[in-house]
């Protein structure tokens, strides 16, 4: 890392209306040198980000790169000063090549003005050799795991002439062994003395790979400290702007009678023979690697899935679960992981959302309900202190933590026995997350049966009672709470 | 929160609806200023009549389109349920009773079609409803010989030419459709449900809602407006012609879309719908009385939805930055 300064924005401000969300910010990222930006949601992050990427245009302040001041109109400006933006969703053609879609838009042409397809994939080949990536050029996009396609989108930010790289949340897709190979080229891009902005909210990311640590919180920087002096309690309260006094919650509760029973179900395709068990009041942990099965075991249990055999028992009473209506029937709810595609109906609001799984209580005959369905939306609202103006706000337009909390609404007032919990935290920024492990506890505490996909093992850790971790489709191991440690765990999840 | 002011009955709909009622009435200075014979009881009351069916047939696209998807079926079948009905009556003698529920009932069978090819089996709606758009179209050739079938029976005719207190009988047809598919879609969880399934039909399906049923359904209820309309038609003409609701698709669509619904599904509402049919309305009344031919009511037509959409998509791109 040299001292030389790539990138300068300063004094950026930016106001969308009234409502100020950068408000002089500074920021500085040297040749080779990784700074990290962190921030809870809505602190000003993506917003920064794409004041850089020329997509919005700052009130006031500048940017220079080697020390000239650029004006970044626009995302085509900011790609010619070599700026490279890679988004947290994966914006590929799926039916494309690698090849096809690291050159998109700027295709090699032979000499009757074709495209030279031998060229784009010897050069794309080229890049993967690089990076020592175990990908054919000519693959399909859409053959590849999530992960791997998220490092498609980072040959193809850098396949053209980088100086910035910015990456937004990229290892939220990425199993632990992808991680390591994202790690392997951030080196390999500080070596060619590329500046990289990474963002996340995984702290332990953070301390592993960054060179420096800006935080920001309500469109202001509260600081930027070199990472080797940096310290974990320290950044989570200068994002959060107070002590937190506790992040997890987890009380001792009476843990009763089994609920939920599985035996030996398994998948045409995903998993199989899994057998496990959950008891009233526990919380059980399902740990393992993106990928792993887990979300396919758990949407078989809700019907969503057709299994291929095996049985699913609650209070010992075999089910037979075709669709999810039948396991919403039995009361079991499903949280999904991907609260915005399988989880809210972004284009309605939120008393819509949070009526839908138990809309007989709220719509008979012709006849809405209004008065009951406003006092529901009410309560929750109190309870899980959702921050709204008004229950027809559109849910598409809430923070994470919000939306997660609509969802946990609509299926809390269906009194659920069993809730099974799909990365209940992801993409939520660390206050809600504590209180989301809040809402958790307590219904545990409730008597509810719980069940929670985690790929983040602190949170196994800190909230279950138990934990079982899968691995290639398969159950690989149950882990008691006393013998609970992230080795053991890691060590189920990749074995094979 | 929750000192939700007593609504004004009205105020939200003209709040929601703000864009297509200024254009309504901005149409409607327009035209009056052209033409003085616009603004007068006697043409209002025809420029209603003869937009009724549009507005029986728009009520059953709009509930396609907040599904995301479309029926591009709707004009054959209101003709081939008109050309069964008058082949009925003349060419087999039947009486008029029965010829009605024969019309609904082909109506309702080309939905179920539309309905299980689309739901069920998982045929684009585009595709499905252009297949049975064509296998109507040509039935409808082969039922008439490419004649027209005149209806002389009085009751049938009766169906189309009655009035009550001067307003014509279909005006009252389409009212009643309208405020039916009002609380079809607004009071009961038939509509909650398309709009769920239309705004994110895998969270609806994983909140429990049984996404097949409901996504084959609304077919059903368009195909039985669509036997109605042909019914309506050809007792209005006392007759049922080859070519009877060809094109009634794209003023349909066309409501709908200039009514402010998406085409993406899950947004849309029956208030809008039924002022996207009366701009339409006016657009051709107002052209027709100005003497300019159908031919360039069809490219005004056209610019109208463009502009439509167009003002729909800014004002989306904008309120989302």
């Amino acid at each position: 890392m040299s001292e030389t300064k790539l990138l300068e924005m300063n004094d950026i401000t930016k106001a969308f209306s009234s409502n100020i969300v950068l408000n002089g910010v500074k920021l500085s990222v040297n040749e080779g040198e990784v700074v990290a930006i962190l921030g809870e949601n809505g602190a000003g992050k993506s917003t920064l980000i794409k004041i850089l990427g020329g997509i919005y245009k700052a009130d006031s302040g500048e940017i220079r790169i080697h020390g000239e001041v650029k004006n970044i109109s626009s995302a085509a400006v900011a790609g010619a000063n070599g700026i490279r933006i890679i988004h947290q969703e994966i914006v590929l053609v799926p039916d494309r090549t690698i090849a096809a879609n690291v050159f998109l838009g700027r295709e090699p042409r032979n000499k009757f003005g074709l495209v030279d397809v031998p060229e784009m994939e010897r050069q794309t080949q080229k890049l993967i050799d690089d990076l020592n990536l175990n990908l054919r050029a000519d693959q399909l996009v859409r053959s590849l795991t999530m992960g791997m396609q998220q490092l498609v989108e980072i040959i193809k930010a850098i396949s053209a002439e980088a100086k910035i790289v910015v990456m937004d949340e990229p290892t939220s897709s990425l199993s632990q062994g992808e991680v390591e190979i994202l790690f392997g080229i951030i080196q390999l891009l500080q070596k060619k003395n590329i500046g990289i902005i990474y963002i996340s909210h995984r702290l332990e990311e953070l301390f592993a790979i960054t060179d420096r640590i800006v935080v920001l919180r309500d469109g202001k920087m509260v600081g930027d400290i070199k990472t080797k002096e940096a310290e974990k309690d320290n950044l989570i309260n200068l994002m959060v702007g107070r002590e937190l006094d506790s992040f997890y919650t987890k009380n001792k509760h009476h843990i009763g009678e089994i609920a939920l029973s599985v035996k030996n179900l398994s998948h045409e395709k995903y998993f199989s023979n899994a057998s496990f068990t959950a008891r009233y009041g526990e919380i059980v942990g399902f740990a393992g690697l993106v990928g792993s099965g887990r979300t396919e075991l758990m949407k078989t249990v809700f019907g969503a899935y057709a299994k291929k055999n095996g049985e699913i028992q609650l209070d010992g009473k075999s089910l037979e679960i075709k669709n999810p209506k039948d396991a919403i029937r039995n009361g079991i709810a499903y949280v999904s992981e991907d609260r915005r595609g399988e989880g809210l109906i972004l284009k309605n609001d939120v008393k819509f959302n949070m009526g839908l799984v138990c809309l007989k209580d709220f719509v008979k005959g012709i006849r809405v309900k209004n008065k009951e369905w406003n006092s529901m939306v009410e309560e929750y609202r109190k309870k899980f202190s959702i921050k709204i103006t008004s229950s027809k706000q559109l849910t598409g337009n809430l923070s994470g933590g919000n939306q997660q909390k609509v969802v946990l609404s609509k299926w809390l007032a269906n009194n659920p026995r069993v809730i099974i919990l799909d990365e209940p935290t992801r993409g939520i920024d660390v206050a809600a997350k504590a209180e989301i492990y809040a809402i958790i506890d307590a219904l545990a505490a409730s008597g509810v049966c719980i069940i929670m996909i985690s790929s983040e093992l602190p949170e196994i850790i800190n909230m279950c009672n138990r934990c079982y971790v899968m691995c290639e489709g398969k159950i690989t191991g149950e882990i008691s709470e006393n013998e609970f440690s992230q080795e053991t765990m890691m060590k189920l999840a990749t074995q094979r | 929160m929750h000192t939700e002011k007593k609504r004004i009955p009205g105020m939200y709909f003209f709040k929601r609806n703000i864009g297509t009622i200024i254009g309504l009435i901005l149409l409607i200075i327009v035209v009056t200023i052209s033409t003085p014979r616009f603004l007068t009881t006697s043409n209002i009351l025809n420029l209603l009549k003869s937009n009724s069916v549009n507005a029986i047939i728009s009520c059953g696209m709009l509930m396609a389109i907040l599904m995301g998807e479309i029926d591009i079926s709707v004009g054959s079948t209101v003709g081939l349920s008109g050309i069964i009905g008058a082949y009925m009556m003349t060419n087999m003698g039947l009486p008029a009773g029965p010829t009605i529920c024969i019309c609904l009932m082909v109506g309702a069978l080309v939905g179920i079609v539309n309905g299980i090819a689309i739901s069920y089996l998982k045929v684009p709606a585009f595709v499905a409803t252009l297949a049975t758009q064509s296998i109507g179209r040509g039935l409808t050739e082969i039922i008439s010989g490419g004649v027209t079938i005149r209806v002389r029976d009085d009751s049938y005719t009766a169906i189309g030419n009655t009035s009550i207190g001067g307003i014509s009988v279909i005006i009252i047809y389409a009212a009643v459709i309208l405020v039916f598919t009002w609380f079809l879609l607004n009071r009961t969880r038939f509509g909650y449900y398309i709009y769920a399934i239309g705004g994110n039909k895998l969270a609806a399906q994983y909140s429990g809602v049984n996404v097949k049923k409901y996504n084959m359904l609304p077919y059903v209820l368009i195909g039985l407006f669509c036997g109605l309309s042909g019914l309506i038609w050809s007792a209005r003409l006392g007759s049922a012609a080859a070519t009877l609701g060809s094109g009634f698709e794209m003023d349909a669509i066309a409501a709908v879309v200039i009514g402010g619904t998406s085409m993406s599904g899950g947004v849309g509402t029956v208030g809008g719908t039924f002022i996207g049919v009366l701009i339409i309305g006016v657009i051709t009344n107002g052209l027709n009385l100005m003497g300019i031919n159908s031919f360039w009511q069809e490219v005004f037509k056209g610019i109208i939805i463009l502009v439509a959409v167009v003002i729909d998509v800014v004002r989306k791109t904008k309120t989302k930055e």
